[in-house]
């Protein structure tokens, strides 16, 4: 190992411990304090860092492809929730002009259509290019009218130049992909059930992550078992 | 502490007493009795927990009692596949893991059946917490191991055992995969339910902590091989000690509000 292999791996020792640190420091403050600290200026700098290191790491060491996998899978993951942070998303606004809402939410009555969403970052109104309609909202319970629920469930139809081009029946676990949004069944009215408030969550971003997660899964199975299945049903081949 | 006056909770005690009887025969030497005990330990605690499907009507992992019985469970398979394939041994430490994991189920936690609530309805429920009970069996078999080097001794059985640092290594990698799962599917389930896959939640932040004390090990091992056992076998320990507190201490303290909060 020469020392610039030794440094970069030194450096990924003290990354990793201090993420461990800040993990930890943050379950201490709750998770809304815990994401400002996280998005917070100098924890930036801190996930650059990172990135740079991981790339660093993987074009100078000569990796196999079950470490490359596990490596590039982590650069995705933290290429993805930078675009999909507040700040990616206000990069995107300035450099590219494209002006998507990050979080919100969005209240809507039983028979009737919006497209207004209320920011969650700095409460502003801000419209959609399509509207959605909610066409009836219930509760299910797992015994009639009273005891547990079972499910809260939204029918939504995605209306576009007077046009339906989606329709969904929106329930906790199953969110709405439309028009680089995902729909979620967020709140109801308690009283009479007569409207649902929908959370409203960009997509920006999310591609990359799931790829990474993919890989990074590829990667550590091959790494940890698949090559030591491997090697053990070679050396048992040989044995014959 | 309450005892429970029901057939589960009599159900419970039973495997508590096999696994402990167990343990105290393979220390005592009677090593066939030893199996055969923690054997019949086993297939009462499968009973255990189909009665508990049965009763609850969905996949017993929702709180605590029901991911402590299932941890019950789960020890007996691990261990005969540590043995067999993986030539680890720590057989009696497991019985004993085995009667430890379920003492909260037999004697703390509350066993009120309780509907599944609408988050918890998806086919991510079983993968993602099977996936982090196997591999926190993995991870404290590992520990023991740790331990055991600490200590000077070796468990392993064989003509050629593995050494402990070894055997460490090798539990270590068998649970990462499983550990590297159950975050992932858990944060794709968040994206699905709660509409995040990363919430900065309590619970979310100490497993992270947990993943990433075994990615440092990784890193530390390579650098350094065998040069520094016990700081290797440190790494095996404190990972652990986050897995008991992502598990036990973020849902039973109020200091950690938290969105998984099945515990009580």
């Amino acid at each position: 190992m020469n020392k610039l292999h030794h440094s970069i791996l030194w450096a990924a020792l003290i990354i990793i411990i201090l993420l461990i640190l800040l993990s930890i420091y943050g379950a201490f403050l709750g998770s809304e304090r815990a994401q400002n600290f996280f998005n917070s200026p100098p924890l930036a700098v801190y996930w650059f860092v990172s990135g740079l290191m991981l790339t660093a790491g993987i074009i100078i060491f000569r990796q196999p492809v079950r470490l490359l996998l596990i490596h590039c899978g982590c650069v995705l993951v933290l290429l993805g929730a930078m675009l999909g942070s507040d700040a990616g998303h206000g990069l995107q606004r300035k450099l590219l002009g494209i002006d998507k809402i990050n979080r919100g939410k969005m209240l809507i009555y039983q028979g009737r259509e919006s497209n207004k969403v209320i920011t969650e970052k700095d409460s502003q109104i801000k419209e959609l290019p399509f509207s959605i309609r909610l066409k009836e909202f219930r509760v299910d319970y797992y015994e009639p009218k009273r005891g547990a629920v079972r499910d809260y469930i939204s029918s939504l139809a995605v209306i576009e130049n007077d046009e339906i081009v989606a329709e969904k029946n929106v329930e906790v676990n199953h969110p709405l992909h439309y028009g680089g949004h995902y729909f979620y069944q967020y709140a109801y009215d308690t009283q009479d059930g007569q409207y649902s408030v929908l959370m409203v969550v960009s997509d920006t971003g999310l591609g990359l992550i799931y790829a990474g997660y993919v890989m990074l899964c590829t990667g550590v199975i091959w790494h940890f078992w698949l090559r030591d299945i491997f090697r053990q049903k070679k050396k048992a081949a040989d044995g014959n | 502490m309450v005892i429970k006056y029901t057939v589960q909770g009599a159900l419970i005690y039973l495997v508590m007493a096999s696994y402990l009887l167990a343990f105290a025969a393979t220390l005592l030497k009677c090593r066939k009795t030893g199996r055969v005990l923690y054997l019949l330990g086993f297939i009462t605690a499968v009973f255990s927990f189909i009665c508990r499907w049965y009763y609850v009507r969905h996949i017993p992992m929702q709180n605590l009692f029901e991911v402590f019985l299932c941890l019950g469970v789960m020890i007996f398979p691990i261990s005969v596949f540590c043995s067999r394939t993986l030539r680890i041994g720590g057989h009696s430490a497991d019985m004993l893991i085995g009667a430890i994991v379920l003492f909260p189920a037999g004697f703390v936690f509350s066993a009120e059946p309780q509907q599944l609530p609408p988050a918890l309805q998806s086919w991510l429920f079983l993968p993602h917490v099977a996936a982090y009970m196997l591999s926190y069996i993995f991870m404290a078999k590992a520990a023991f191991q740790g331990l055991a080097q600490f200590a000077g001794k070796n468990p392993n059985p064989g003509k050629m055992p593995l050494d402990a640092e070894t055997a460490t290594y090798r539990m270590i990698r068998a649970g990462f995969p499983l550990l590297t799962l159950g975050l992932i599917l858990g944060s794709y389930w968040g994206q699905l339910a709660w509409g995040d896959y990363w919430g900065w939640d309590p619970k979310e932040l100490w497993s992270l902590a947990s993943w990433l004390v075994y990615v440092g090990y990784f890193h530390f091992r390579y650098i350094f091989g065998k040069k520094y056992l016990r700081i290797n076998s440190t790494w095996a320990l404190a990972g652990m000690a986050l897995i008991v507190i992502t598990l036990l201490w973020v849902n039973l303290s109020r200091l950690f509000p938290t969105l998984h909060s099945y515990a009580t």
